[in-house]
């Protein structure tokens, strides 16, 4: 075993760039990977003589191909490719890339097993996905097993927990020293809405939300912000996943208050704003929630009743920016369709790898993991740079849109009103 | 008797699944008779009657009907060219209205519902539902529902006095006769051979799916042999 | 503390909710009453009424055509299914319908993605329903209560015809003997072909109507399928009647425990369901015979 080591520091530059378990002495973290790779020497040895060779950089998509989410795991490969194909000629910090994508159907067992094939059998350098945090939940302790091996870029799902009613700053999240979150970390959609709301909407607010742990997380986190900021919460009305018709819950809430906070995502997005337009409580209070409720996906078919609704995300894609404008073209060419937020987060994804593995020279995954905190990049939702400490997540400007009707039948669209600036998740590690 | 027989059953095989129920079994009904079936407790009446109605249809054979075949026809066609069936255990829509159950039966067909004439109880009873009817008064609706809708030519009629008290037999006995004298055309089930006989012009004994006696009623009636050997008649 | 005002308010949403629901199960009751077909397949049709709606006034089209051409279109859908895949299993187990009929829901659900893709769509309500009412202190948009008045006016003439119309009689009469009724000289599978498609012509008007309140999306006839499921076991299976008052009833559910206790709506209706199959498996409506009225 030590021999196989001993024999690796000794190898020439260009093997020790592409194996894996290649790694010198550098510091703490790489003493407790030798320590933990101590049992699968032999493994390790094998996939440092067959590793993916040469100078490529293997991406695997571990993300929903079919089902609920199959469109937002299609955001995330397309996005991913675009800075990729289009705009770096294939390459990721000047190395080949070769890409391998399998559906987990949303679906935690399958997310697993997944993330352990593309460990032990595709070898890849880096793992993008998954879209649903339960997903990436149950990715999380295969990934553990082998944080020298890959790097894991989470445009979408998270996997985090913690138990509801929380103090935001008693937060503790499952930390992966290999993780990097390039979209939200739960705190950005949600929090900072209570910054423009106090200001602007008034200090009395009724909290709508799916009934279950993401709805009470991103809830909670809005509803401390805005205690915190000096906000009432009126009332809370929890409604059921995947309920069907919402105007029995909306009976419960208070219209005296200023505003609602609305958490739902997907179709209970569309058929929660639907509806709270249908019962005329629009008429008597403002609508505001986290980014997803009036999303570029949801609008065409939440349509005219989503006018007027406020929302926070760090990305829109009607932003008016050059590097946007750039952006959402391009996107628009190669895929004929306007990106949504997560097509920005994975082609972000992208440009980090791409900084990460060129600054380091190899596919090494502690020394990309290594330099991607504090690593600055240029989004088209503006620049944001990773935090330097985990949980690593983008500390980022978030924007506050405003959904406005278009001219003729084109759907509605976020137009940006506001922006809370460098807005960092205040999380620490489990 | 014209040309054809009404009914000129030839040589069909049954089966319920893969079960043989008739062999080769043949029978005739000719125009105004009334023809009896007789035979022991699972000896294949009610599965003659089913197979001539479609609802049970012979695997071999043919059935003619005033000559055409029918043996490939559902039983809505066949209740249409004119065979009418009286099913054991009567098999009324008991949620229905009397009034309910004859309409319906009438509605197939365009021959008048007026069936109450014939029979007096059921007039009495037209808003009764007829899962609260007596044994009889349910015999007697089968009948008129059996008697309304397309124009009937054949009746078949299955164990039509089963379970009822004798006085109560008299009149559905009565109720035949006078069908017969109205020239309906009958095949009639009976377990009771003694009354089967009685109305009727000509008898089949079937015995495990197989015709082995034929004859004129009073000719049977008469014949101890057969009585005993096959109806168990003593 | 909730108050009298309160408990009115969810008292009139929760037979608004149910009236939708009987819309639902209705035609879902009467093809397991008259076939005993437990038709997995109905949400996708209620789903294909949205997507032809959402074609139609996207082509154009107002509203009301959609509201017309859209269940008539479902209509040929369920009868096409109905000859090509289910007649040919009457009289079969039970099993195999369930399966053709999940396999069909499927099946529509894959075709859907295909034709429409797998985002959300959408398509608006009538202009001239766009104001709102207030009843009882709710307050309604108008095309609501047109969407409430129009599905009660349609429920309670089925009711009706049911047990007043020649053809109700035809129907209750099916579902109890259907061989029998054959034997009268009526075509039994003419009859089973018909209920079927205006099953499917009343799960098409549903998801015109309902469309546009909600997300018209490829799975969106999963969580309706189970929820009406649940209410003919609650109502007795294929018994019209009870079909209906359990929509209420589960209406009325989902109104006070939304009110009272949002989080465990749905386990209560569930429960009831559990509840009613070991206290009265027939279901609260049910008979031993099964006949539907
Ligand atoms: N649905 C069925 N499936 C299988 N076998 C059947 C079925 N119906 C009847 N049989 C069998 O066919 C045979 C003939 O039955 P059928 O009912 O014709 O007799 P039957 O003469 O009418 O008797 P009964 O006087 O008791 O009415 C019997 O052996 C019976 O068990
Ligand atoms: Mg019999």
């Amino acid at each position: 075993m030590i021999k196989i080591l001993d024999g690796r520091d000794a190898s020439t530059e260009s093997e020790r760039q592409h194996g894996r378990a290649g790694t010198t002495s550098r510091g703490g973290r790489s003493r407790r990977a030798f320590l933990a790779s101590a049992g699968t020497t032999a493994a390790l040895g094998v996939a440092g003589c067959l590793g993916s060779g040469g100078d490529t950089v293997k991406v695997g998509f571990a993300v929903a191909q079919s089902g609920a989410y199959t469109l937002l795991g299609e955001s995330v490969i397309n996005g991913f490719k675009l800075r990729v194909e289009e705009e770096l000629d294939g390459q990721l910090g000047g190395r080949d890339v070769e890409f391998v994508s399998q559906d987990t159907e949303g679906d935690p067992g399958t997310g697993s097993s997944i993330a352990q094939e593309f460990i032990t059998r595709e070898e890849v350098d880096v793992i993008v996905g998954s879209i649903s945090g339960a997903v990436a939940s149950a990715m999380r302790p295969v990934i553990e097993d082998h944080v020298d091996d890959l790097v894991w870029l989470c445009p979408v799902g998270i996997g985090w927990q913690w138990p509801m009613d929380t103090p935001t700053d008693d937060v503790s999240v499952s930390c992966t020293s290999t993780q990097f979150i390039t979209g939200d970390a739960y705190y950005q959609p949600s929090a900072p809405m209570a910054d423009f709301a106090i200001e602007n909407l008034g200090d009395s607010c009724v909290l709508a939300f799916a009934d279950y742990s993401a709805g009470y997380q991103y809830g909670g986190l809005f509803r401390n912000r805005f205690e915190e900021l000096g906000g009432d919460i009126a009332g809370e009305v929890p409604v059921p996943v995947g309920t069907e018709d919402y105007k029995p819950y909306l009976q419960n809430v208070d219209t005296s208050a200023d505003f609602v906070f609305g958490m739902f995502a997907g179709s209970d997005a569309i058929n929660f704003v639907k509806q709270f337009h249908e019962t005329g409580l629009h008429e008597e209070l403002d609508l505001s929630g986290v980014g997803f409720l009036a999303e570029a996906d949801a609008l065409g078919a939440q349509g005219d009743a989503a006018v007027g609704t406020y929302s926070a995300l760090p990305y829109t894609p009607g932003k008016d920016t050059e590097r946007n404008q750039e952006f959402v073209e391009a996107y628009q060419d190669v895929n004929d369709r306007e990106p949504n937020v997560y097509a920005c987060t994975s082609y972000d994804a992208a440009q980090v790898a791409d900084t990460a593995i060129e600054e380091v020279g190899g596919t090494d995954a502690n020394d990309i993991a290594d330099v991607i905190p504090g690593i600055e990049v240029d989004s088209p939702r503006g620049y944001f740079e990773m935090t330097d400490s985990m949980p690593y997540h983008p500390v980022q400007d978030v924007d506050i849109r405003r959904v406005v009707a278009t001219e003729g039948d084109a759907p509605p669209t976020n137009e940006v009103i506001d922006t809370i600036e460098r807005v960092k998740a205040p999380f620490d590690c489990a | 008797m014209s040309a054809h027989p009404v009914l000129a059953v030839e040589g069909i095989d049954t089966y319920y699944g893969r079960s043989h129920v008739l062999f080769d079994l043949s029978l005739e009904v000719g125009a105004g008779e009334t023809v009896a079936l007789i035979g022991n407790n699972g000896a294949g009446k009610t599965t003659t009657l089913r197979s001539i109605m479609g609802l049970t249809p012979p695997e071999r054979g043919r059935i003619l009907f005033r000559g055409e075949e029918i043996q490939g026809c559902k039983p809505n066609e066949i209740r249409r060219r004119g065979v009418s069936l009286v099913p054991e255990d009567r098999r009324i829509f008991p949620s229905l209205t009397v009034a309910e159950n004859v309409e319906l039966a009438a509605a197939a067909g365009s021959t008048t519902t007026d069936v109450y004439d014939r029979f007096p109880v059921l007039d009495d009873r037209r808003d009764q539902r007829a899962g609260t009817l007596s044994g009889g008064e349910q015999q007697m609706l089968a009948i008129a529902r059996g008697l309304v809708g397309p124009p009937t030519e054949l009746l078949l009629l299955d164990e039509p006095t089963e379970g009822l008290a004798p006085q109560i037999v008299e009149d559905v006995s009565e109720v035949v006769e006078a069908l017969t004298d109205d020239g309906i055309t009958i095949l009639l089930v009976e377990q009771n051979a003694e009354l089967a006989l009685e109305l009727a012009d000509r008898a089949y004994v079937i015995e495990t799916g197989r015709i082995v006696h034929e004859a004129g009623g009073d000719e049977l009636l008469h014949d101890p042999e057969v009585l005993e050997t096959h109806l168990g008649v003593r | 503390m909730v108050g009298f005002e309160a408990l009115v308010r969810a008292t009139i949403l929760g037979l608004q909710f149910g009236t939708t629901l009987a819309l639902l199960v209705a035609g879902l009751t009467l093809v397991f009453g008259l076939m005993d077909v437990i038709n997995l397949a109905h949400g996708s049709l209620y789903m294909l009424g949205a997507y032809f709606g959402v074609t139609l006034v996207d082509a154009g089209g107002s509203f009301w055509l959609a509201l017309v051409v859209a269940p008539v279109a479902v209509g040929v859908v369920g009868l096409l299914m109905e000859v090509f895949t289910l007649r040919p299993l009457y009289g079969r187990e039970p099993l195999y319908q369930i399966l053709v009929t999940l396999g069909l829901a499927f099946v529509v659900e894959e075709s859907v993605k295909e034709v429409w893709g797998t985002s959300a769509q959408n398509f608006a309500a009538p202009a001239v329903l766009a104001g709102s009412i207030d009843i009882a202190g709710v307050t309604y948009s108008q095309y609501q209560a047109f969407v409430l008045l129009f599905t009660t006016v349609l429920v309670a003439a089925i009711w009706v015809g049911l047990e007043r119309t020649n053809v109700g009689v035809l129907l209750q009469a099916t579902a109890h003997d259907p061989e029998m009724v054959d034997a009268l000289g009526f075509d039994v599978s003419r009859v089973f072909t018909g209920v079927f498609a205006v099953s499917a012509v009343l799960a098409g008007l549903a998801g015109v109507l309902l469309g546009p309140a909600r997300a018209v999306t490829p799975s969106m006839w999963f969580n309706v399928v189970l929820l009406a499921f649940a209410i003919i076991v609650i109502g007795g299976l294929g018994n019209f009647r009870g079909a209906i008052v359990a929509s209420l009833l589960v209406g009325l559910l989902t109104g006070y425990a939304a009110l009272l206790v949002p989080s465990y709506t749905e386990l209560l209706v569930f429960a009831l369901m559990a509840v009613v199959l070991l206290v009265r498996p027939a279901g609260i409506f049910g008979t031993a015979t099964g006949d539907p009225g």
